[in-house]
């Protein structure tokens, strides 16, 4: 193959390579920018990732829908479409195979089983990057927060926009987790 | 290899074995010959440098700085992945070395996983291990033949073992693992054109290693919930292996990964079918697998033989050892315990045939690789039946003086052939 050839393929694979990062950075800014940002319940965990790092994962309490379709199984697509409850967090308003044709907030997800009347889900954006040395202290203080019964619950902060959503924050204690740990280090 | 033979002519001439001309022959022969590759020792450097510090890169970003505002952190993630696009584009375009091409080829292959790595760092995106290398693997896979670079190759080829073990046996994801027969399928081409024509070469020759373990590795997340059936596919798929390494192409190497791979892996999997208890887990009786499972077979077994056939020279035990599964599944069904001891009878008949080849060619390592089946199939009953201890002692003692005196006697036919040849001289 020619010189001139080996190089048009190349610029074209350079292109598809750096696709990848510019949409996922266009896709996430233009979710934050433009979406409607929803507060989800849930209980930050320590794991880590060889390549990107060490993160906490988080464990949603919005992960079923009662429903009486019960032909859901294993890895459906389903879009899940968001209301927010008395107290302002985000909640299941209804669930549907195919992504809503009106203007509500929804989220895509998978489902995981369909159990005592109740279809299983679950939503993604479970990693939420920390600096490596922040993502355990995280957990650690999450875990002596969590003890008092009294404490308000820990949310994700999560934008939404025609089904993708950019996970923004985790708050504890109406604070941000990076600065609750900063916070809670000396303590 | 070269230096070596240079290194002792001074001794061969001094002996007289060899004449001080000839040994001048020699050296001037070894002066002359073209260099098997073009892959110099700086290449080689250079690569493992670039891997080195690509993979330092990796850690760097995975450190998560969140001092950096999150443009600065953006801009971070796509400058490596800009300058070694710049590099290895200017390298393809201005036709530079080998090694320019495998140390930047290198460098952008960790830039694209960074980039990927510290976006989804930056935006929280979800997605696994699983998800985030199939995409990197994917987008690199075409620079493999735009830069035709031996590291490149085995970056590829590490990686898709990687992604693999991790799909297969950590996540157990059944959705992503068929991706890596997609990236073993694009990296064999490059494989047969080094088969072609750089067969003696040191990178073909590791691949000849590496391509076969990482098949290897690879075929259990392919056959998971088989029970029984698994590992006859398993010893079929070695056999397959070990028949490839009699292929004229390989028996002409010294080290030839596909033999030496397929004779310990078949002995494992027979060693394995041959403890008893590892029959109990059957719950004493031998299932019918999947039509699917039972094609794949067929075909591992039909490439075996066909193998077998178009080589037909020198056969030996272990080129038929693909009729010992499936007469060792086929007596399962019949019951549990006569697939015990064929598989027994077939590792015994595996075992005087690795004493009698290593006898017979004067090789100690078959010779010791027979022994030592014979060895464990002797543990094995001290586990499995009930044999009283001056019995196990005796056969102890006896399996250490048969190690020593087969050992003893080879080294004595060595001796006497070395000697006999001398006197014939």
């Amino acid at each position: 193959m020619k010189t001139k050839h080996l190089f048009i393929l190349f610029i074209i694979v350079a292109l598809v390579q750096a696709f990848i990062p510019v949409k996922m950075i266009y896709d996430s800014e233009i979710t934050e920018k433009n979406g409607t940002v929803f507060k989800f319940k849930t209980a930050p965990i320590d794991p880590n990732d060889p390549f990107r790092g060490k993160y906490v994962r988080l464990n949603y309490e919005m992960n079923s829908f009662a429903t009486l379709d019960s032909s859901w199984v294993f890895d459906d697509a389903i879009y899940i479409t968001l209301t927010k409850d008395m107290e302002g967090f985000a909640a299941v308003e209804n669930v549907s195979r195919t992504a809503p044709a009106d203007d509500k907030a929804y989220i895509a997800a998978k489902t995981t089983n369909y159990y005592a009347g109740n279809v299983h889900f679950d939503i993604g954006y479970d990693r939420y990057y920390m600096e490596e040395n922040k993502a355990p202290e995280a957990e650690q203080a999450y875990s002596k927060y969590s003890r008092d019964t009294l404490a308000k619950p820990a949310y994700a902060l999560i934008a939404v926009r025609n089904g993708n959503a950019v996970l923004k924050d985790v708050i504890i204690d109406d604070m941000p987790i990076r600065d609750y740990v900063v916070r809670h280090r000396n303590k | 290899m070269a230096s070596t033979v240079i290194k002792h002519l001074p001794e061969l001439v001094a002996h007289n074995v060899i004449t001080p001309a000839t040994a001048k022959d020699i050296e001037q022969y070894y002066a002359l010959k073209p260099q098997p590759e073009n892959v110099s020792l700086l290449t080689i450097f250079a690569s493992l440098g670039g891997i080195l510090a690509g993979l330092g890169l990796i850690l760097i970003f995975a450190h998560n700085w969140d001092t950096f505002s999150r443009t600065v952190k953006t801009l971070l993630a796509l400058l490596p992945l800009l300058v070694f696009q710049l590099s290895t584009g200017y390298g393809i375009i201005k036709q530079k070395s080998m090694r320019w091409k495998s140390v930047s080829g290198t460098l952008l292959f960790f830039s694209v996983g960074a980039s990927i790595a510290m976006v989804s760092q930056i935006y929280n995106i979800p997605g696994d291990l699983d998800s985030y290398l199939t995409t990197w693997i994917i987008v690199f896979l075409p620079l493999l033949y735009l830069l035709r670079s031996d590291t490149v190759a085995f970056l590829l080829l590490l990686f898709s073992t990687y992604y693999i073990a991790e799909t297969g046996y950590y996540s157990y994801s059944h959705y992503t693992r068929w991706f890596y027969l997609l990236f073993i399928a694009a990296i064999v081409p490059y494989y047969v054109n080094l088969i072609k024509y750089r067969a003696g070469s040191h990178v073909t020759r590791a691949f000849n290693w590496l391509l076969p373990l990482s098949i290897i590795i690879s075929f259990g997340c392919f056959i998971d919930n088989t029970y029984n059936f698994g590992f006859i596919l398993y010893g079929l798929l070695l056999c397959l292996v070990y028949n490839m390494g009699m292929l004229p192409v390989f028996t002409k190497r010294e080290s030839n990964g596909y033999s030496q791979l397929g004779s310990a892996g078949i002995v494992t999997v027979l060693l394995m079918m041959c403890f008893k208890w590892a029959w109990k887990f059957m719950e004493n009786e031998v299932s019918m697998p999947d039509t699917a499972l039972i094609i794949t077979g067929v075909v591992l077994f039909t490439c075996s033989f066909a193998i077998c056939y178009t080589t037909r020279k020198r056969l030996n035990g272990f080129n038929y050892a693909a009729l010992a599964f499936p007469a060792i599944f086929i007596a399962g069904i019949v019951s549990v315990d006569a697939a015990w001891i064929i598989s027994n009878s077939i590792a015994l008949a595996l075992s005087i045939d690795c004493i009698c080849r290593g006898i017979n060619r004067i090789d100690f390592k078959t010779l010791n690789f027979g022994l030592f089946i014979i060895a464990i199939l002797i543990i094995y009953r001290f586990f499995d039946t009930d044999i009283s201890f001056e019995v196990r002692g005796i056969l102890f003692l006896v399996l250490g003086a048969g190690f020593f005196t087969a050992n003893y006697f080879l080294a004595k036919k060595k001796k006497s052939l070395v000697k006999t040849t001398h006197y014939e001289n």
